[in-house]
C-alpha cells in the first residue's frame, strides 16, 4: 500500500485483503490483486469501490465459491486447539485451588504443561497466509514466529492467573 | 427493456466477449497494463469495463499461459503490472478468433431469419 490513498481506499484494500485471505487465495497472489487494484485507481482516478465494487464480490471473483476445507483438516487443528484450552483453564483453576488432578493424582501445573503444548502446536502447525506486495517484495501479515509467540504469550496469561489465584488463596 | 440508442451493452454480451476482446487487444498492443485495456475497450464501443470485471478476466488469461506479466515502477505513482502476449496466446487469439466469427455469423443467420409471411 502506498501513502498517496485515501482512507476510504486504505479501508477497501484492507477489507479486500480479508475476504481473500478467507477464500485461501495465496498470499503473492493477494499481493498482486492488491497492487493491481491501487495501480488501476491511481490511473483512473476512480476510488477503488467504484472501480472494483463491494470487496467481497471482488474476492469471490478471485476465488470462486469459498474454498471450504475438509472437515478432517479442521479437526485437526480444532480438537488439540479445544483440549489445549480445556487443559489449560482446569490446569490454572486446579493451581488456583491448590487441587491435584484426578485419577492421575498429578500437581495441577502439568494440565498447564500439556494445554500450552498442544495450543502452541497448533498454532506453530497452521498455514501462515502472508501477503507478498510485487512491487517492494515487502510481507505483510503475522509471521510463524509472530503466532508461537502469541500463543505463548496467551498460555503465559492463563499461567499467570492460576497463579496469581494460588498466591491470594 | 433494451433500446436501440442505449449507449451500454447488456452485461451478458460483454461478458461473452470480454475475454476473447482484451487478448487481442494485448496481442495488438502488449506490452500493456490493465487500465490502457479498459480505455482501449470504452474507446472501441464494447463500453465501460469496471476494474472489477477487467482484472480477473487478465488474470484468467494469465493462468491458461497466453498472457505474461511483469511489474514495472510507476511514474510517480505505485507500479504497475506489464502485460503481453506469449506465442501461446497469439495462436490461442487466432483460433478462437475464428470460432467466434463462425459463432457470429451463425448467429446473424438466426437473427436474419423473418416470418414466412414477410417473405410472400
Amino acid at each position: 500500500m502506498t501513502d498517496t490513498l485515501s482512507k476510504a481506499d486504505r479501508r477497501y484494500l484492507e477489507e479486500l485483503a480479508v475476504h481473500l485471505q478467507l477464500r485461501y487465495v495465496p498470499g503473492e497472489q493477494i499481493g498482486e490483486i492488491l497492487a493491481e487494484a491501487e495501480a488501476h485507481s491511481a490511473q483512473s482516478g476512480e476510488p477503488l469501490r467504484e472501480a472494483f465494487g463491494d470487496p467481497k464480490e471482488y474476492a469471490q471473483q478471485w476465488a470462486g465459491a469459498p474454498a471450504r476445507r475438509r472437515w478432517w483438516t479442521a479437526a485437526a487443528a480444532g480438537v488439540p486447539s479445544g483440549l489445549g484450552g480445556v487443559a489449560l483453564a482446569w490446569g490454572a483453576t486446579g493451581l488456583a485451588m491448590d487441587q491435584r488432578l484426578p485419577v492421575l493424582d498429578l500437581p495441577s501445573w502439568w494440565l498447564i504443561v500439556v494445554g500450552t503444548l498442544l495450543t502452541v502446536g497448533v498454532w506453530a502447525s497452521v498455514p501462515v497466509n502472508r501477503i507478498r506486495d510485487p512491487r517492494t517484495g515487502a510481507t505483510s501479515g503475522r509471521s510463524r514466529t509472530t503466532v508461537v509467540l502469541l500463543a505463548l504469550g496467551m498460555c503465559a496469561t492463563v499461567a499467570a492467573a492460576g497463579l496469581v489465584g494460588a498466591l491470594l488463596r | 427493456m433494451l433500446a436501440t440508442d442505449d449507449p451500454t451493452w447488456p452485461t451478458t454480451w460483454t461478458r461473452a466477449a470480454l475475454e476473447l476482446s482484451a487478448l487481442a487487444l494485448v496481442c495488438a498492443h502488449g506490452p500493456t497494463h490493465g487500465y490502457d485495456v479498459a480505455k482501449r475497450l470504452q474507446a472501441a464501443g464494447l463500453g465501460e469495463v469496471k476494474g472489477g470485471t477487467l482484472y480477473p478476466v487478465l488474470g484468467r488469461l494469465e493462468d491458461q499461459g497466453l498472457l505474461a506479466s511483469h511489474w514495472a515502477p510507476g511514474d510517480g505513482g505505485p507500479g504497475r503490472k506489464v502485460v503481453s502476449a506469449t506465442d501461446e496466446g497469439r495462436r490461442e487469439l487466432a483460433v478462437r478468433r475464428a470460432r467466434w466469427q463462425q459463432w457470429t455469423a451463425a448467429v446473424a443467420d438466426v437473427l436474419a431469419a423473418r416470418p414466412e409471411e414477410e417473405d410472400r
